[in-house]
């Protein structure tokens, strides 16, 4: 059986190297596997050995992987499962999953990291946390290990843990946002369909607040907001250079917000409800109380809205296009605390976990793994609209990636809320927040 | 005293009212923890329509709160008794002898409690981890003393304060020894400030919840309040077992203010019944 | 009296005499010290140093930064904002819990039938973890199905659901009634404890001289519970000023900063930015600002003490 998935696995690698044919092909999310040919090579002549991950030797000893709690929270987790066997494939080995929800887990692991000690593996939301704790030294350079394993990991999620030109986590999972619509209203502003274009997400808005409805809601943070930057092709920062540069408040980042802001200036578009909207659970409430036309979420929301209100129908559509069809990527990568006595073995459960054997362990769960060579049919199965979110995946974008990625985040949702809460025009705003990323910048770099 | 029959309905009406204030908030926990997750969100069953009991099932049998509060359980009680014996001999020692700088001593135990916490966990771990007490709950133990400790000794030296120590006096020349005394006489008086204190430290350490996240690793030897967190998630929270989890885990505390408040009577008034 | 007549007999501060006393001190002032002068001087320490983590490769890393750290705080407008909000916050608490706590704690220390029923109730928000208390209140906040919003909208008084957390006038007010609610225990039962030590024969004779009941509070009651009261006061100071999760975990010292204090400013400077240098620094300061008060605080209570004997 194992022969088998090893020779299989060493096709596919083989074959999508050659015709380049991934997943995701466009643009920042393209696998570039150049170096993969001959590793696929290798890897099918080692196909006889026991399993494909243990290719380069025995590995043993005992490590702690620290991971989100939303894999450890269920009856008989499937991560546990996934460690079971990896224990099984390598015999003297010892793996100890430890789940934790994502502000516990960092601050722990940053703290514990700092003493000089923490978990020998441990995943991280890439939304900045690889490039921070990369800056700060406690997690190793994965490069060497990547070029010579068999995952054929997206681009985009890969490059979410890219700091000073080294990797330092490879991607587990991600996900990006939808546009979820309520059909009832939709119907009743006499649309068939959802908005593909901005153009069109505006006068559904328009329409459905003349109705005495709100427009269109999220939860207030980065993820949901860097999304209107991106959809016009700006990068709130540009990351190619040597030093950051700071360009949200060009042409078109300036159109960007003013269209967002506008949304709320022109229309009151976003719900009360929405400003203490700070984390999921409670952004969910605005649109299932069935009278707000729009929510952007990601893949979670979903089952959640079900259990929110099962009585009222709903849709999902790909995020309406600005100048650019672009989505903001969440998700989570696996990384390697510097501290590590085994790195071997840590290193071994990551490409393990990450690989396509596992995949079990997030599309049981609706989770989309950050490869290309996924098989989408349990997740399909479980909801075939999850397509959106797959379909998505070609133009999924990192946010910038900066240092104290977080703080950006704050300042790009604080910046809306000045306009949100009447305190400041678009044009103020963005001022304000041009000004206040550039001290950033400064400060950092 | 002698109160008019107005005076004792304004003060039922006004404990009722203190009473229902302080519960208003618990009993939206009692009520999310007996719905079922379609009842959670329904809008119309703020008051549920029907009540189940499959979310204290699942924390009791299918989950590891049984041991987590087990595990809470144990350190809050070694922290509370070591803590008290420690707190009690302290203010006794500040109180009946004339210690020098005994002010300075006391603010300087105090001082302690001044530094915000989140930036002492990391030298934190590196005592426990250079005494090898990371994951252990000996390690949490001592840590919660340290917390506990400043604040128990300040209450038990007030408490003392109050006390009329010619009474030991009285006591010590009938022939008691200076143990004695202090069992038999002042330990009475002083049971309401020593329960006030014990149930401080009890609760602090109950509650405590940073220390326990940061040092305990392994799954079984989590807290509770650690424990319930788990229900919390990224995307969605798991209400009906965190709110049975929260009634479950309120057991012990409600069994201690029983004990406690049993005992806040007592001191000067009692006393003086007993004549 | 006694501290006087000692005063003038030196020898009965000898270490021989008082050697009991010393031992029974010893056990807690070396197990609060041992376990925190380290880290407190870490702390200290770090604040005095260059200490971005997230530059650790820089040359300057570590190296002595004098008061740079404190200069760069003191100099950013957010910093003052957090310092303007601890002062609202750690007052406005202060205030309402003292006033509620003597309330309560005068009311159930009547002889009233079921006072132990009334007492266990009263103090049952204390023994609610910090996380579900937060998650309650925003659940009992929030704009769709929030208890408040449904009645307020029921009496007429909001046409619609108000955002109590997220706007930036009422964040602040709403976060601190959480915080009552779940604090005002601890003082109360502190307060109930001291009125213990008010002998019914005090209450007696100031019945018989004929003294109201407004008088036999001020000048009996008040004056004997006075010296605790004033310790709890003191305490509970120290861990309002230190509160981290009744903010934290509501708002996050949001929206736009209004929410924001020192320790939640800290919490940011040192685990969202990484800058442990100011977030040490930040500390330090809420360290000194505390000590200060309470030395002072102290120092009154004490004079008191000894102009009343």
């Amino acid at each position: 059986m194992k022969k088998h998935l090893a020779l299989a696995m060493a096709t596919l690698t083989a074959v999508s190297a050659l015709t380049g044919c991934v997943g995701a092909s466009a643009g920042k999310s393209a696998v570039a596997p150049e170096t993969k040919q001959e590793v696929a090579k290798s890897s099918a002549e080692n196909g006889g050995s026991e399993s494909a991950e243990a290719s380069d030797g025995s590995v043993s000893g005992e490590i702690t992987v620290m991971v989100n709690s939303t894999f450890t929270g269920m009856d008989d987790p499937a991560i546990m499962r996934a460690a079971k066997a990896f224990e099984e494939q390598n015999p003297g080995t010892k793996v100890t999953i430890e789940g934790l929800a994502g502000q516990e887990l960092i601050s722990k692991f940053t703290t514990t990291a700092m003493a000089g000690s923490g978990p020998d593996v441990v995943a991280l939301d890439n939304s900045g946390w690889p490039i921070d704790l990369a800056a700060m030294g406690l997690i190793m350079p994965l490069d060497d290990k990547i070029e010579a394993s068999d995952n054929k990991y997206l681009q985009g999620p890969l490059e979410s843990g890219l700091y000073e030109g080294n990797y330092y986590s490879v991607p587990w999972y991600y996900n990006n946002t939808g546009l979820y619509y309520n059909k009832r209203i939709l119907t009743e502003i006499g649309k068939d369909s959802a908005p593909t274009t901005w153009d069109e997400l505006e006068e559904d808005i328009k329409l459905a607040t003349e109705k005495g409805y709100s427009g269109i809601s999220t939860r207030l943070d980065g993820y949901a907001l860097f999304n209107i930057f991106f959809e016009n092709g700006n990068d709130v920062i540009d990351t190619t250079g040597e030093k950051p540069v700071v360009t949200v408040n060009n042409e078109s980042g300036k159109e960007a917000f003013s269209f967002w802001t506008g949304l709320h200036t022109k229309y009151h578009a976003f719900p009360e409800g929405m400003k203490d909207a700070t984390d999921w659970a409670t952004a969910y409430t605005t649109f299932v109380s069935d009278d707000c036309l729009f929510f952007v979420c990601g893949d979670w929301a979903y089952v959640n809205i079900q259990k929110g209100n099962p009585d009222m129908e709903f849709g999902l559509a790909p995020m309406p296009k600005g100048s650019v069809q672009a989505v903001c990527l969440g998700g989570y990568n696996m990384a390697i605390n510097a501290n590590t006595a085994n790195p071997d073995l840590a290193w071994a459960f990551v490409d393990y976990l990450t690989s396509k054997e596992c995949d079990y362990v997030m599309t049981e769960q609706g989770r989309i793994p950050g490869r290309s060579d996924v098989d989408y049919t349990p997740i399909l199965e479980m909801n075939p609209e999850y397509q959106v979110f797959i379909d998505e995946s070609a133009y999924t974008v990192p946010r910038p990636r900066v240092k104290n990625a977080a703080s950006v985040d704050q300042k790009v949702v604080d910046a809306f809320k000045k306009v949100f809460f009447d305190q400041k025009t678009s044009e103020e705003a963005l001022n304000e927040l041009e000004a206040e990323l550039n001290d950033f910048v400064n400060e950092n770099y | 005293m002698k109160r008019t029959k107005g005076e004792w309905t304004f003060l039922y009406v006004m404990a009722s009212l203190i009473a229902l204030c302080s519960v208003l908030p618990f009993i939206w926990v009692l009520m999310t923890s007996v719905k079922s997750p379609e009842q959670i969100y329904d809008m119309n069953q703020i008051i549920p329509k029907y009540v189940t009991f499959d979310n204290f099932k699942r924390v009791l049998f299918q989950s590891n709160f049984v041991r987590y509060f087990l595990n809470s359980a144990y350190i809050s009680v070694v922290v509370t008794v070591i803590s008290m014996i420690l707190a009690v001999m302290a203010a006794y020692g500040f109180c009946r002898y004339n210690i020098v700088g005994a002010e300075k001593m006391k603010l300087s135990i105090l001082f302690t409690k001044m530094f915000p916490g989140v930036l002492l966990s990391i030298p934190y771990y590196v005592i426990m981890k250079n005494m090898g007490l990371v994951d252990t709950h000996t390690g949490l133990i001592i840590i919660n003393c340290s917390f506990v400790l400043p604040f128990a000794v300040w209450n038990m030296c007030t408490f003392f304060l109050q006390i009329p120590w010619e009474i030991e006096e009285s006591a010590l020349i009938d022939g008691c020894s200076r143990f004695q005394s202090f069992i038999k006489v002042i330990f009475p008086m002083a049971k309401p400030g020593i329960s006030a204190t014990t149930l401080y430290c009890f609760l602090m350490s109950w509650d405590e919840f940073m220390y326990a996240n940061t040092f305990i690793n392994s799954t079984l030897k989590k807290t509770v309040q650690v424990g319930i967190r788990d229900y919390i998630g990224e995307y969605s929270t798991d209400w009906g077992p965190l709110m049975a989890s929260v009634i479950l885990s309120l057991i012990p505390v409600i069994v201690f203010f029983v004990f406690v408040q049993d005992n806040l009577v007592g001191g000067l008034s009692a006393g003086a019944v007993k004549g | 009296m006694r501290e006087k007549t000692k005063k003038r007999r030196p020898d009965e501060y000898s270490f021989q005499r008082n050697i009991h006393g010393y031992l029974l001190i010893a056990p807690a002032i070396l197990a609060i010290l041992l376990l925190s002068v380290y880290p407190l001087l870490q702390g200290i320490w770090i604040s005095l140093l260059n200490y971005d983590m997230t530059k650790a490769n820089a040359p300057n890393f570590g190296t002595f930064a004098g008061l740079k750290n404190y200069l760069v705080v003191f100099a950013n407008s957010k910093y003052r904002n957090a310092v303007m909000n601890s002062v609202v916050w750690t007052l406005v608490n202060i205030v309402i819990q003292l006033a509620l706590a003597m309330g309560v704690a005068l009311i159930l220390n009547e002889k009233l039938k079921g006072r132990g029923v009334f007492r266990t109730m009263a103090l049952l928000p204390w023994a609610i973890p910090a996380a579900i208390s937060a998650l309650t209140f925003s659940a009992l906040y929030d704009t769709k199905i929030g208890v408040f919003n449904a009645i307020l909208i029921r009496f007429g008084i909001l046409k619609e659901g108000y955002s109590f957390l997220g706007n930036v006038t009422s964040a602040m007010p709403a976060v601190i009634v959480a915080n009552v609610w779940k604090s005002t225990p601890f003082l109360m039962i502190f307060i109930l404890a001291a009125l213990q030590g008010v002998s019914y024969d005090m209450y007696e004779s100031g019945a018989i001289d004929g003294a109201g009941k407004l008088k036999r509070f001020l000048y009996i009651t008040l004056p004997n519970i006075k010296e605790p009261m004033a310790v709890a006061v003191i305490l509970n100071l120290i861990s309002i000023f230190n509160n981290f999760n009744a903010i934290w975990l509501l708002t996050k010292g949001g929206p736009l900063d209004s929410t924001e204090i020192m320790y939640t400013y800290a919490y940011r400077q040192a685990f969202v930015d990484h800058k442990f240098g100011y977030a040490a620094a930040t500390s330090v300061v809420i360290f000194i600002v505390i000590a200060i008060l309470t030395v002072i605080y102290v120092k009154m209570i004490s004079s008191d003490r000894e102009g009343r004997r």
